[in-house]
């Protein structure tokens, strides 16, 4: 089984889909340069790269074991919360190597960061061992298991920072501030540092993927488990190498994001970064069905979603957070609702069959207009008129997609 | 093998473009307050989360817009709402870094020793930006340059209000001690630190500090601290919140188990839902900041920073250079139910506190079309 199909006639190097993400990734940038006032992309390239840089290089280290984990035929939706977990149990062991008295953490020995380093990613493995466990022995669904450890990390993670700081400091922190010198200059080269450290993972990952039997074994178990156990693959096995490597990769993440912000946080810390890791390995060709996907679709698709966020950073100016879950939904939903359209016209299934079909169609014409009418608040020239022109593209989708269902009908009669 | 990807690929791209145009379009009038046009200078305001405390402020900011004329002057103001964690407002510093057009950071910082926050505050300073915090103040003590001025509520002086306030209450209930819980959305943070340092001084030893209870400005966790606070400790004989959001979860909390005649009730701000409870008979005091003013004298300062106008940073901070000189106080208003109340206006010093009950506070907001402060 290879990772992906759909390649570039010629001699292209690239599949589709990379291809596609490169070509998608040029125009956001250019369109936003173009379309931003003060063309911050164009003037101001050195600084916005190293802010893209850092915000890829984080989001593609837990990406790529959320792809692993994904093209083993899993789903860990706990990411986020490993993030926290293993950043407040760096910090919590670096309390017991400072001084007494210091809270800020100034005063840690290179032993306490080693300590805290590999207590981190121990945490990471160990998380994944878990996991494995739940699944194979317990026989929990993924989705089951990671949940259970998406809402129970950070609850962990925060009584053992309380507990931890309580015995050390003599008063409960729910939080721990993290100013020791060497996370301070990691937070000072981070970019590069997690850059290097965000290609090199991937470049294991796509060897080990590509170029090892544990990698044929990885996809031929996403694509078909019982067959690849029929076939003497030691199944739970490799499951156990994909929910590690996934727990590895959010454990690494966590001590960048804790250099980062200066601080552990067992609480907010990567809140909702689970599912921006999954939207980027699906957006980068992954199929949540297992044993499809890439490394380099991965990296594509971490860099392009943060592209995105970034780039609505720079047009929507001040409060762009607002609307950035709803652009990074939007996009998932379409990347992979265009990944299903050559199946579904294969095989001859409707798009919208039935009561429920039908009834799908003013639903998504309401949701087109609603987002036009709050996202066209802004627009000076629509001033007044955002209800207009919400109703005109709502009417526009409904119609477009009543002539969908039209055909459909005509077709299957 | 299946298919991943096919013609509907580049659909994807046309998607894409679409959203881009979307987006593009809203670029040019991206401002809460209005326009911004080309070569228009924006002033950006950090809010440390989202709270009706905020929107107060956020008149306040485009009263302040108006009354100083920034649209003459090249200048807009834009308010920015935070997620309500450090990441959120270490994101949003460096992207003002960034972006040439912006020549001013008012920020209420949510966490005052984030070293990370200091860092990009200190990095906008460098590359030219006006950065002064507002409501939250970092650690004075070691990061006084991360900002040049700040503005707000003197938060030790409004606890030890809010301290008094609660004393005197307990006294005439004839309740000599007991315990009590503060909560708040992050204990470390400046302002929740000063304001329940400053409570603490007010009440004294004879009534003990059972817990800070912090909920990182998440509702449910708010409710469910003060839940937690009656069950954990039987001798409470008052409940106190820091922030805004604190107040509706405790009275609403306390209403739900039938416990109002236990506790006295002390908070923070005034949201309507607040307001609300007081008027209920569910708060026995509240200490109200006047985010309003906040939001003009941002406007105020930062646009003399901008221009070079000395005689109103002056006029503003006349003990600059010496300790503390670089903090302006905006009021502070104890408000309590009705003129029974057994707090009086003679326990506060009156250069620093007004008094006065809920209908006269209710009569001020309504004067500036206000629902909260």
């Amino acid at each position: 089984m290879t990772p992906s199909s759909g390649r570039l006639g010629g001699r292209w190097p690239l599949p589709l889909t990379e291809t596609a993400l490169l070509v998608a990734i040029f125009l956001v940038y250019v369109g936003t340069g173009l379309v931003d006032p003060n063309h911050t992309y164009f003037t101001n390239w050195q600084d916005n790269a190293v802010i893209i840089l850092r915000n890829t290089s984080l989001l593609g280290i837990i990406a790529l074991g959320a792809a692993v984990v994904i093209i083993a035929g899993g789903i860990d939706l706990s990411s986020g919360s490993m993030v926290a977990f293993s950043a407040t149990t760096c910090a919590v062991i670096m309390v017991l190597f400072a001084e007494p008295d210091d809270k800020r953490l100034v005063t840690v020995s290179n032993w306490g960061i080693v300590c805290g380093i590999g207590g981190a990613v121990l945490s990471g493995l160990f998380l994944g061992t878990l996991h494995t466990w739940l699944i194979t022995s317990i026989r929990l669904p993924p989705f089951v298991a990671t949940l259970a450890t998406l809402v129970g990390l950070r609850s962990f993670a925060r009584a053992m920072c309380e507990y931890v700081t309580e015995q050390r400091w003599g008063s409960k922190a729910a939080q721990i501030n993290v100013n020791t010198p060497f996370f301070q200059w990691l937070k000072e080269y981070n970019v590069w540092i997690s850059t290097a450290v965000f290609l090199t993972l991937a470049l294991l990952t796509w060897l080990v993927l590509t170029r090892t039997v544990l990698g044929r074994h990885i996809y031929a178990l996403g694509g078909n488990e019982e067959a690849a156990r029929l076939s003497g693959i030691r199944t739970d096995n490799i499951k156990w190498f994909a929910y590690c490597f996934g727990g590895f990769t959010a454990a690494i993440a966590g001590i960048f994001a804790m250099a980062d912000t200066s601080v552990a946080q067992p609480v907010n810390l990567a809140r909702g970064y689970e599912l921006n890791a999954i939207a980027a390995a699906v957006v980068g060709g992954c199929s949540l069905s297992g044993g499809v996907g890439t490394v380099t679709g991965t990296v594509l698709g971490a860099l392009f979603l943060r592209l995105v966020i970034d780039a609505v950073a720079k047009l929507i100016k001040a409060g762009a957070d607002v609307y950035e879950g709803m652009i990074v939904g939007v996009i998932v939903a379409v990347a992979v609702t265009l990944t299903q359209v050559g199946r579904l016209m294969e095989s001859g299934r409707q798009f919208f069959p039935g009561l429920r079909g039908t009834l799908a169609i003013p639903t998504l014409a309401l949701s087109a207009g609603l987002m036009a009418t709050m996202g066209s608040a802004k627009i000076q020239w629509l001033e007044g008129r955002t209800i207009l022109f919400g109703a005109v593209t709502g009417l526009v989708v409904l119609i477009g997609l009543g002539t969908i269902k039209v055909l459909e009908t005509i077709r299957s009669a | 093998m299946r298919p991943v990807v096919g013609s509907g690929y580049w659909a994807f791209l046309l998607c894409l473009g679409v959203l881009g145009a979307l987006a593009g379009c809203a670029a040019n009038e991206g401002s809460p307050s209005g326009s911004s046009t080309a070569g228009t200078k924006r002033i950006i305001f950090v809010t440390n989360g989202d709270d009706p405390f905020w929107d107060a402020c956020l008149s306040g900011l485009k009263e302040g817009e108006k009354k100083f004329e920034l649209e003459q002057a090249g200048l807009s103001v834009h308010r920015d709402v935070n997620n309500g964690t450090a990441q959120g407002q270490i994101e949003k510093l460096r992207q003002y870094a960034t972006q040439d057009d912006i020549v001013a950071v008012a920020i209420s910082v949510i966490q005052a020793d984030n070293l990370a926050i200091i860092d990009e505050m200190k990095n906008l300073q460098e590359k030219g930006v006006q950065v002064i915090t507002v409501d939250g103040d970092v650690n004075r003590e070691l990061y006084r340059d991360a900002r040049q001025f700040y503005i707000g509520t003197d938060n030790i002086v409004g606890g030890r209000a809010l301290g008094t306030a609660v004393k005197a209450i307990l006294e005439s209930k004839g309740i000599e001690s007991g315990g009590y819980v503060q909560f708040a959305g992050f204990t470390d943070n400046d302002n929740a630190r000063s304001r329940m340092d400053g409570v603490r001084e007010a009440l004294g030893e004879s009534y003990t500090e059972k817990d800070r209870m912090a909920d990182e400005m998440d509702l449910p966790r708010a409710r469910d601290n003060v839940r937690n606070a009656l069950q954990n400790h039987p001798d409470l004989t008052a409940l106190i919140g820091i922030w805004a959001y604190n107040a509706p979860a405790i009275a609403d909390v306390v209403v739900e188990n039938n416990r109002r005649d236990d506790f006295v009730i002390g908070t923070f701000d005034a949201q309507d839902l607040a307001i609300g409870h007081m008027a209920e008979g569910n708060i026995d005091v509240m200490v109200v900041q006047n985010p309003f003013d906040m939001g003009v004298q941002t406007v105020r300062l930062l646009k003399a920073m901008i221009e070079g106008d000395e005689a109103v940073v002056e006029e503003m901070f006349p003990r600059r250079g010496e300790p503390e000189g670089d903090i302006y106080t905006t009021g502070l208003r104890v408000v309590v139910p009705d003129e029974s109340s057994p707090v009086k206006e003679s326990l506060f010093d009156p250069a620093v506190v007004e008094f006065m009950p809920l209908s006269e506070f209710r009569a001020w907001l309504a004067e500036y079309g206000l629902t909260s402060s």
